[in-house]
């Protein structure tokens, strides 16, 4: 006979207790009594439909079940609910393209997945020629019937070595390409702008995000010119000034990308970005040194997750009141935006979980941030390693490969057992680079995050129903509600 | 009389239907199909645009050279948005001063329409703008003491959809064709603006009408009817709801179906069909619309349709705003076989054959009605 555990994660905060039903994906507030109760059945293992059904819990649990929450239910095979639609949709509904104009950069930067440091390629002398470039932007426009609006990115190695290339492209794009809304962008690390260059991507309104660290002594730890080995940040800190004198208006739309290595002390970074008035407007993406891939783990320090924790805290005083805005880190403010979007703009409730789905993580391979090498070779974003052959998609000339394509999309099959039965199943962050070992997908790779993943969702869970607590509204409150009685 | 040539701009989907049922567009003939670079179909067969089955016309992004094979230019919806001053607009002025005639379907605004007639003027050539009939504009407000209904006394097909983009319209003229190639006399009002130009009529802007009562919209709407039937003396009056029936969610209303409900109340329906957007439904699910259907908006289902357009609910609800994916029709084709136990039918108008079974389906249920006429 099939067990009747109900499948719900238990958590507490200091203001209160709550159960996350899996099946309907909602968040319960419940009672401390109630919480032990079902606690107590967890771990002992009883089911919930044993019961005399006397005892006010058990006739609360029976309330609740008969809401439709506390099911059972699991899924039962893993498949991705974009599978039987691939085909279909990397037909008409490609959004952008990363075109890989060059491998080469003028910089060594520690950390760059091109170092040396992780199981990928190297910094080369390859470049892109005009032909597979225009192959490419044909590709996405001939794909992506059913998008409004397309991306055309640039990225390196150092794209703006390669400047004639992109202006030949965004050239080609517009001749030839009306109509549609077409947006351009680049990562750059910034060293190499002209009046020329700025004038160029201010005129095209490109989305610009910069590599910038920190102050000089932290930027320059990691961020160095190839020839010399010399720090990069008066290069680009001058390069800002001018951009900013020039573009006043366009500057503001500039995204700095800030590679957070945790061993740098994080006031100085913090005071840098907040205090410095060059930032006033700008956009800060933080990311920590990319773990994937990596052929060395990266420690971090407690005095910066100390501190960092701090500033993530303040920025919740802001959120319920306490704390003015301008007393809040820009460093930190990723953390709110990312659990708005989880927990109240993306989640969806349901009535129970489908019989076959897949776990949250994996994104269309080659639909969302397709990424072109400057050999034509597709991957499905710039992330995943150039010198894996799982992740080699396809090639501007022949198509996609449909069936490497379905393994990357069903990664969670290899960890089916387990990704079954893991409460974090809607929240999960994997995809195929976390199991990616560059010959094949590894299950024992991607297992390894498994308990970092439900360690960071269970404090989302925990900071997100503390900020309910203290009166913060998520504007879509859906499915946080207080069961009476 | 010799057809007039038409080069189509901007083409896209939204004229597929048209152009695989061009018989009806009486006195033109379709030579050129073009389309903005970007929208993805240059040099590629039109039929693509829709991903049901080649049509043999070909589709150019390249304008000018198509202006020279053409007598007019018509400006027409187009289901991707277009800015109509960077874009269109320029167009239309080229035509002009080459000396072609303009013909515009798409809706226009006033200082739009000004514009382009002015420009037709000087230049000396002639402009049509076929989008919702003066006739349909005015109607006298009708107090509430006088408000009553027709009965109508032809049999009636309705077509409707769950939300827009269900091939509502490819419905009504394959309908059409097969009503028309058995000799009946069909009546028809259809979703566009501009029906007339394909024999005939528009759904009337009236229903649109933000100033007008509702109550007086039915009446109006009724009485619309009464005029068609008693005027043109038809076998059949098939009539395309245009939009929904209920909104989606909170987010995405449907203008929450006030279109199909108004309509339903103006007068009764002896068949209808219901279209939805592709999914992987259960039995159940059409069990559930057709009461649903029955009971709010008071007639019965008499088929379904499964479009080759999926809502794409993650986006969506993302982006705020409907976005869709076009599948292949050959896709819907084998997905049809999950519902041919059915009770009440499912097609896919988009296959010929599926289409024509559809219209015989109708067919026939109007003609079993008829056969149990109470006098």
């Amino acid at each position: 006979m099939e067990r009747d555990t109900p499948f719900i994660h238990l958590f507490k905060t200091p203001g209160g207790y709550y159960i996350y039903d899996i099946n309907t994906n909602r968040i319960i507030k419940t009672q401390e009594s109630v919480y032990n109760y079902l606690c107590l059945k967890r771990d002992n293992e009883i089911d919930i439909g044993e019961s005399s059904g006397n005892n006010e819990y058990d006739i609360l649990i029976e309330k609740m079940k008969g809401k439709g929450l506390l099911s059972s239910n699991k899924v039962k095979e893993i498949i991705h609910p974009e599978d039987s639609l691939l085909e279909q949709n990397l037909a008409s509904k490609i959004r952008m393209i990363t075109l890989q104009v060059t491998q080469q950069c003028n910089l060594r930067c520690e950390y760059c997945a091109y170092s040396g440091g992780y199981l990928n390629r190297g910094h080369a002398n390859a470049r892109m020629s005009f032909e597979t470039a225009k192959n490419g932007i044909d590709f996405l426009i001939s794909h992506s019937k059913d998008v409004d609006m397309v991306n055309v990115g640039f990225y390196g190695g150092e794209p703006l070595l390669e400047f004639e290339l992109i202006k030949k492209c965004v050239n080609y794009t517009l001749d030839n390409y009306g109509g549609k809304k077409i947006t351009f962008g680049m990562t750059t690390n910034g060293t190499l702008f002209t009046k020329e260059i700025l004038d160029f991507l201010s005129m095209h309104d490109f989305l610009i995000i910069i590599s910038l660290d920190g102050p000089k002594e932290i930027h320059d730890v990691n961020r160095k010119f190839a020839v010399g080995g010399c720090g990069t940040f008066d290069k680009v800190n001058k390069n800002l000034e001018i951009f900013r004198e020039s573009y006043p208006e366009y500057f503001k739309k500039v995204r700095f990308n800030v590679v957070m290595d945790r061993k740098n002390d994080f006031s100085c970074m913090n005071e840098f970005f907040n205090s410095d008035d060059i930032f006033t407007d700008s956009t800060l993406n933080t990311s920590d040194i990319s773990v994937n891939y990596s052929k060395k783990q990266y420690q971090s320090s407690d005095n910066f997750d100390i501190k960092f924790k701090y500033e993530v805290f303040k920025l919740y005083l802001n959120k319920v009141g306490k704390l003015d805005k301008r007393n809040v880190s820009k460093l930190v403010t990723g953390t709110y935006n990312r659990m708005k979007t989880s927990f109240s703009k993306e989640r969806l409730y349901t009535k129970k979980l489908p019989d076959k789905t897949h776990h949250s993580g994996p994104c269309v391979p080659g639909a969302q941030r397709l990424f072109m090498d400057v050999n034509g070779n597709f991957y499905p974003c710039e992330r995943v390693s150039e010198s894996s052959e799982v992740m080699r998609i396809g090639h501007v000339d022949m198509g996609f490969d449909y069936e490497k394509i379905r393994k990357i999309l069903n990664v969670g099959k290899i960890t089916e057992k387990s990704c079954i039965n893991c409460w974090a199943f809607r929240f999960c962050t994997l995809c195929a680079a976390s199991a990616d070992d560059i010959e094949g997908l590894s299950a024992e790779m991607k297992s390894k995050h498994c308990n970092a993943v439900r360690a960071t969702q269970e404090e989302a869970f925990k900071d997100y129903c503390t900020l309910m607590e203290f009166g913060h509204s998520f504007e879509d409150n859906n499915g946080y509600y207080v069961l009476e009685g | 009389m010799e057809n007039k040539k038409v080069l189509i701009y901007p083409y896209d989907s939204g004229f597929t239907p048209i152009l695989r049922h061009r018989q009806f567009l009486v006195g033109y003939e379709i030579v050129s199909l073009v389309s903005p670079g970007g929208w993805g179909l240059k040099g590629r067969d039109s039929g693509d645009a829709d991903k049901s089955g080649h049509t043999g016309l070909n589709v150019t992004a390249d304008f000018d050279e198509a202006l020279e094979l053409c007598d007019i230019v018509m400006i027409v919806d187009s289901e991707k948005h277009l800015d109509f001053q960077k874009y269109i607009m320029p167009k239309v002025f080229t035509a002009a001063e080459h000396g072609k005639d303009i013909t515009v379907t798409a809706q226009l605004r006033d200082e739009d329409l000004k514009t382009i007639s002015q420009k037709c003027k000087e230049a000396g050539v002639g402009f049509k703008y076929l989008n919702y009939p003066e006739n349909h504009k005015k109607f006298p407000t009708i107090t509430v003491e006088n408000e009553f209904l027709y009965n109508i006394n032809t049999p009636v097909v309705f077509v409707l959809g769950i939300g827009e983009r269900t091939s509502k319209f490819e419905i009504q003229l394959s309908l059409r064709e097969k009503f028309l190639s058995e000799g009946y006399k069909v009546s028809q009002i259809g979703t566009r603006g501009y029906c007339e130009l394909l024999g005939f009529h528009s759904f009337p802007e009236f229903m649109f009408n933000g100033t007008l009562p509702e109550t007086n919209k039915i009446v109006f709407f009724n009485h619309l009817i009464k005029k068609i039937e008693n005027d043109e003396q038809p076998d059949v009056i098939i009539i395309g709801i245009p939009g929904g029936i209920m909104p989606f969610n909170n987010n995405l209303t449907n203008r929450f179906g006030i279109l199909a409900y108004e309509v339903s109340q103006a007068l009764p329906s002896d068949s209808a069909i219901f279209s939805c957007h592709y999914a992987e439904y259960d039995n159940n699910y059409f069990k559930g619309l057709s009461d649903l259907v029955k009971y709010r908006l008071g007639f019965e289902v008499g088929c379904y349709n499964i479009s080759n357009v999926m809502f794409d609910w993650v986006n969506s609800k993302q982006e705020n705003k409907n976005i869709y994916t076009t599948l292949d029709s050959t896709y819907i084709d084998e997905k049809l076989n999950l519902y041919s136990k059915m009770e009440i039918p499912v097609f896919n108008v988009q296959n010929t054959d599926s289409a024509g079974n559809m219209s015989e389906h109708i067919i026939s249920k109007l003609a079993d009605y008829g056969n149990a006429q109470c006098i």
